[in-house]
This record gives structure tokens, sequence and C-alpha cells, in this order.
């Protein structure tokens, strides 16, 4: 039999350390025995992962129904049909793509949800254009901008997956992106206003952009930089 | 031989809860449940088949544990099960909450490692002494089924004769007489500032020592072996408490009173038969801001507590409080979802935050002679608590004290400074854990 000396108390042979203390078992004459035979099994027994996902998405849905049903009534009921109310059902119907989706999508998510979204968006203008703001805005300025800002984000993630792996190149990516968005946003915004494009501003915001870009690709070859912004940064 | 979903005759269809019942579902979180263990071991190997054929044997005779838990508009209610349950593995941290999809449903498990069968339970469905009644039970038709008949008696049924209407009651209601009605105000209690493990975790760690040496110990100051312990505890706590504060310097250092939540069997006290839940709680303790108790003071104060409770009278008066809140009229009324969220606050205002830490005793074991030779030992474990840290228990077989605290903390510091303390006291303790990895 095995005490511990710093306990007293006397240890099943079992025990490789004190449970009490920690204080691992010194005995010469009966050295701990792993073939002992243990109180307890290995085997952990843990919670399954609860899945809520159906309630949640129930709960979303009557949540985003109930103000558009509203709105939809008083619609009916005050204004006679005057089509306001499908502006808050449109943009209820978006939200709900935008978040009952994410909890089902696993597989190639961001792909799928951005388009998804996308389509929702898209969805959502029509319905703004169709009943609130009737213009040429929709096919000459936002769905140009919506198509612009999905390939920017399709080639980002296919880099950032594919090719570039390093966080302060990633970071440096996203940063030297924000200047094409810029210089289309400026083309469709010319085009849409005078029919011609001339850039002028979008290059003043690129510049820097372009250079705080390449700042982060230096620092990213900087190994003690890098250690002491972890250190300092680290959640 | 009848089909397994066959219910006994005069067995009632379902159940209400009875009164001590009532609060665990209405309490019960998504990773935690009231639920505690009882476990024999015996001399040789758990066959699990024959294991599985006296579980089915044994659930039939105690129709009181083959039920599930269901959802009423104004309470809930146990039904029927019409499946068996089945046997499984023992596992490192026991007293997990049993999900509603595991088990068919069942509100009990059972689980064999080496020589030991353990019975793990929500207690909605039964107390310590019915538990140990239903495991006994279990443990003589295993024996009986690997060729060593056992007779009935001393807290085993027989599984050949059909289940008692006075095994099945509600005690609390029969036996509450409303001839006064005892409400008690408790303050608030000192609960250790320690780390609380990952939610599955159950540190437990068990002390073994002779009952002859507690119980000379606690005969030297004139008390019984339950109030020595529980003193033990009450000290460990109100040191651990004295350190905590000597820590925080120049914080508000006004201690709180320890107190320790002891289950009494109302069993001792009427003539029931029940192995539903008939038991009640009272929480004696020391006040350490009157100043430093020593440790024979601190047990004297839980003694003369323990002494002026435990009488037939007082502990009515309380059972009559507990189910005339149940009898109320405009609570039978409310619906079960405004009830669970009243019991939930009740329990938050009242509950575990009223004692440091609980112990429950189930005294000495007793089994028919010739089941004696086959059992090694028996083992009493309370589930993790929902916000304290500790929970203790102990039982007694054959000349020996199994003590065993499981907590949910990563600290040892307690069982540390309880067990030093009762070697200290010329005690031999020989300890066991689940703590350290294999």
């Amino acid at each position: 039999m095995s005490y511990c000396v710093n306990c007293g108390v006397e240890l099943a042979p079992c025990e490789r350390v004190c449970p009490l203390c920690g204080v691992e078992v010194a005995n010469p004459r009966q050295p701990y025995d792993p073939n002992a035979p243990k109180p307890f099994p290995a085997r952990l027994d843990i919670f399954a992962p609860t899945d809520n996902r159906g309630f949640l998405s129930l709960i979303i849905t009557i949540v985003l129904s109930l103000p558009a049903a509203i709105c939809l009534a008083c619609d009916v009921a005050y204004t006679h049909g005057a089509g306001w109310s499908m502006l808050v059902i449109g943009a209820m119907a978006m939200l709900w793509v935008f978040i009952v989706p994410a909890l089902y999508i696993r597989r190639h998510a961001v792909l799928v949800l951005g388009v998804l979204d996308t389509a929702a968006l898209w969805g959502y203008l029509w319905i703004v254009e169709h009943f609130a703001a009737k213009g040429t805005w929709l096919m000459q300025l936002a769905l140009p901008l919506v198509v612009l800002v999905d390939i920017l984000f399709v080639i980002d993630y296919f880099l950032m997956t594919k090719v570039v792996f390093a966080r302060l190149k990633r970071a440096a990516l996203a940063v030297a992106t924000v200047p094409f968005f810029l210089v289309g946003l400026e083309c469709c915004l010319d085009w849409y206003l005078d029919g011609r494009i001339s850039l002028s501003w979008s290059f003043l915001v690129s510049v820097p952009c372009l250079l705080f870009a390449l700042l982060l690709l230096v620092l990213n070859r900087r190994e003690r930089f890098k250690k002491e912004m972890h250190k300092r940064l680290h959640m | 031989m009848a089909p397994k979903n066959e219910k006994a005759a005069g067995q009632p269809e379902w159940y209400r809860l009875d009164n001590s019942a009532l609060i665990y579902p209405a309490v019960m979180r998504r990773n935690w449940a009231a639920m505690f263990r009882v476990s024999v071991t015996l001399r040789e190997t758990i066959d699990p088949d024959v294991l599985q054929c006296a579980l089915e044997a044994t659930v039939r005779r105690i129709p009181t544990f083959r039920l599930s838990l269901h959802r009423g508009l104004f309470w809930y209610y146990l039904d029927l099960n019409k499946h068996m349950p089945r046997v499984e593995p023992d596992v490192l941290n026991p007293c997990k909450k049993i999900d509603k999809e595991e088990n068919d449903g069942y509100c009990f498990r059972v689980r064999y490692y080496r020589e030991r069968i353990a019975l793990e339970l929500f207690h909605s469905i039964s107390d310590g002494t019915g538990a140990m009644v239903f495991l006994k039970t279990l443990a003589a038709r295993y024996l009986t089924l690997q060729g060593h008949p056992i007779p009935a008696g001393d807290g085993v049924l027989d599984c050949g004769a059909e289940p008692r209407p006075e095994e099945m009651e509600d005690s609390h209601t029969k036996y509450a007489h409303f001839q006064h009605i005892e409400s008690r105000k408790e303050t608030a209690a000192y609960h250790p500032a320690m780390t609380r493990e990952p939610v599955h975790t159950l540190n437990i760690v068990t002390g073994r020592m002779p009952v002859e040496q507690v119980h000379e110990r606690a005969k030297a100051l004139g008390v019984s072996i339950n109030e020595y312990l529980a003193g033990a505890l009450c000290f460990t706590f109100c040191r651990l408490q004295k350190r905590e504060l000597e820590g925080k310097a120049g914080k508000r250092k006004k201690p709180k009173p320890v107190k320790i939540s002891v289950p009494i069997n109302m069993r001792s006290f009427y003539p029931s038969e029940t192995v539903r839940n008939f038991s009640l709680f009272v929480n004696p303790g020391v006040d350490p801001s009157y100043g430093d108790y020593s440790f024979e003071e601190t047990v004297l104060q839980i003694h003369h507590f323990m002494r002026l409770r435990l009488n037939e009278k007082y502990l009515n008066a309380v059972l009559s409080a507990n189910v005339g809140n149940q009898k109320n009229t405009a609570a039978r009324l409310a619906p079960l979802f405004l009830k669970n969220w009243a019991m939930d606050i009740g329990y938050r205002l009242y509950g575990e935050s009223r004692y440091t830490v609980a112990l429950s005793n189930l005294g000495v074991m007793k089994t028919p002679a010739a089941m004696a030779p086959f059992v090694q030992r028996f083992d009493f474990i309370m589930g993790p608590p929902r916000t304290n840290t500790h929970g203790a228990t102990a039982v007694s077989w054959d000349g020996t004290l199994n003590l065993t605290v499981a907590s949910v903390v990563e600290e040892t510091e307690a069982e540390r400074l309880l067990f030093t303390e009762l070697v200290r006291r010329g005690i031999h303790v020989t300890v066991e854990s689940n703590r350290n990895p294999y």
C-alpha cells in the first residue's frame, strides 16, 4: 500500500498520483502498477450536439412574416393595394434568404450562399424598381454594380482558399481589391449619369489602397513583426 | 412469459409526479438534470446478457421505474414505457443528463463495468432509498440467474410477486396532515469561487474508511456518524471560505454561513414502503461571521440543529407546506410553462443558493444473508449540481464507509481539506478517483 507523503491518505493501487494534491506515488517497495484495476473505464459520455436549426428557422420565419403580414393588411385595408407593402415583404423575404439557408448549407457554403444572396438582392432591387422607383437605374447602375461585387468576391474567395494562405497576404489581397471596385463604381456612375466614362477620383483613392496592400506584403516578410502582432492582438 | 409491453395487473396507466419530484423537471436544463447514482460491486465479472434479463424482470417487478416523463398541460406526468431498458457499459463521467431520445425515454440507465452494476437515476423517479431497493433487487435477480438463489427481504423484492400498491404510492400526500404549516426562511450560503470544468465533467473522489473508526470519533463527541461527516464537511468549507477571504485584501470580508443540505429519509418516521421519492432535507451549518468555529464546535452545532429539527411534528409541518403548495388551487390551474417559470425562479432563490454542499448518507446497507458473500461494496454518487460546486454522499457496507465527493470544478482543495482532516483525527482513509487520466 502507498500513502501520499503530502496528504497522509492511503492511495488505491490504481492511483499514479494523489488525486487530492497531484503528488506522485513514490514507494520503491510498491511502485505504481499501470495494470491495476481502475475504478472507472476511460470512455467519456459527452453530450451529442443538439440540432435546433428547425426550431430556429421556424422562429425566424414567424418573426419576419409578422411585419410583412401586418404591412400587407394595412396596404389592402387603408391604401387599397397601393403596393408599398411589397417593399416590406420583399425586404423580409431577402432577409429570410440571407439568414435561413446559412443554417443548413455546409458544402461550398460561401459560394452557394453568395449566389443565393445575390439572387435575393436582385429580386429585392427589382421589387423596388417595379413598385416604387421606375427607371433605368436598375439595369444601368444597380445590376452592374452587384455583378462587379460578385465577380470580385469570387476571385478573392478562389485566391484565398487555393493560393493565398498567410493572413497578412490575405489582408493585402482584400485591400488591393478595393481599387478595382472603386474604378468599376466610377465607370458605372459615369455611364449612368453622363453616358460616357472619364475616370478621376477613383484613382486618387486607389493609390493609397495599393500602397497599403504593398505595405502589408512587406510586413508579411518580417517574422518578428508578425510574432509581435500575434502576441498583442491574439483573441 | 408475458409480452414485454404488458403492464402488471392493478398497475396504473400513468403516475402523477410526487411532491419531491415536481421541482426536478422544472429546473432541468439542456445539459443538466438532477441525477444520482448507486452501484453495487459483486465478486465476479458482470455478464451483460444476464444483467439485461435481470433488468427486464426487475422493471416488471418495480413498475414505478418503467416510466417515461411527459409534459401535460398543467403538470408533468410519468407514463408507462412500452419498451424495455437496455444495459450499457460504464463511463468515466457518470450522471450525465439522460436525453429524451436516449434509452427509449427511460429516466434511468443501468451500466456495468468489471464486477460493478450501476444505476443512474433522474430524481423525479425515486430517491436514494428507492434507488437502492431497485439496485439490490436487480443484483439479487442477477445472482439468481447466475445460479445463486437470493430470497426476498432486506430491501430485495421478490421478482416473482406482483407489485404492491404501497410500493407505488405518493407518501407525501398520504402522510401530510396539515396540522401546522412551516414556512422556512433560509439565508444565502457560502459558495466557493472555483474554476468550473466543461459541462460533461464530473470529478469523483471516494474516501474509504473503517466505519468503526468513524463511529468511535463520532461517539466521543456524542453525535451520530451522519452528523460527524456533515460537521467535517462544514468545517472544510469554513476553512475554504476563510482562505478565500484572506486572499481578498481590501475587499468586503464578511463571511457567509456555511450550510450543509442533509436529506432526511421520511420512511424512518412513517411506515411507508414506497420506492418513489419520500424525503425532505434540512440545512444545518455554522455562521463564521460570529467567529471561527473549531472542528468540535462545528460538529456540535450540526448535531444540535439536527436534534432540534428531526422530529415527526416539525418534518410534517414542512411536508404539509410542500404538499400545500402543490394543492393550491391557483397553482393547479396555472399552465405548466408558468409553473416551470415560477419553480425555476424559486429554485434560483431558495434552492442551491441556500446551502454550500449537500451530504446524502444512505447509512449501512443491508442485504439478505445469502446475498452478502457475493457483494464487495456499495457506492453512492451525487450527480453534478446546477450552480453549486460539490456534492457529497456516503454509504456503508461490511465495515467500510465510502464517502464520495463529486465536483464540477478543477480544484481539489475541498476534497483534500476534508480527507486530510479525517486522517488528522486518526481515521484511516484510502482514496480513489476518476480524476487521474489513465
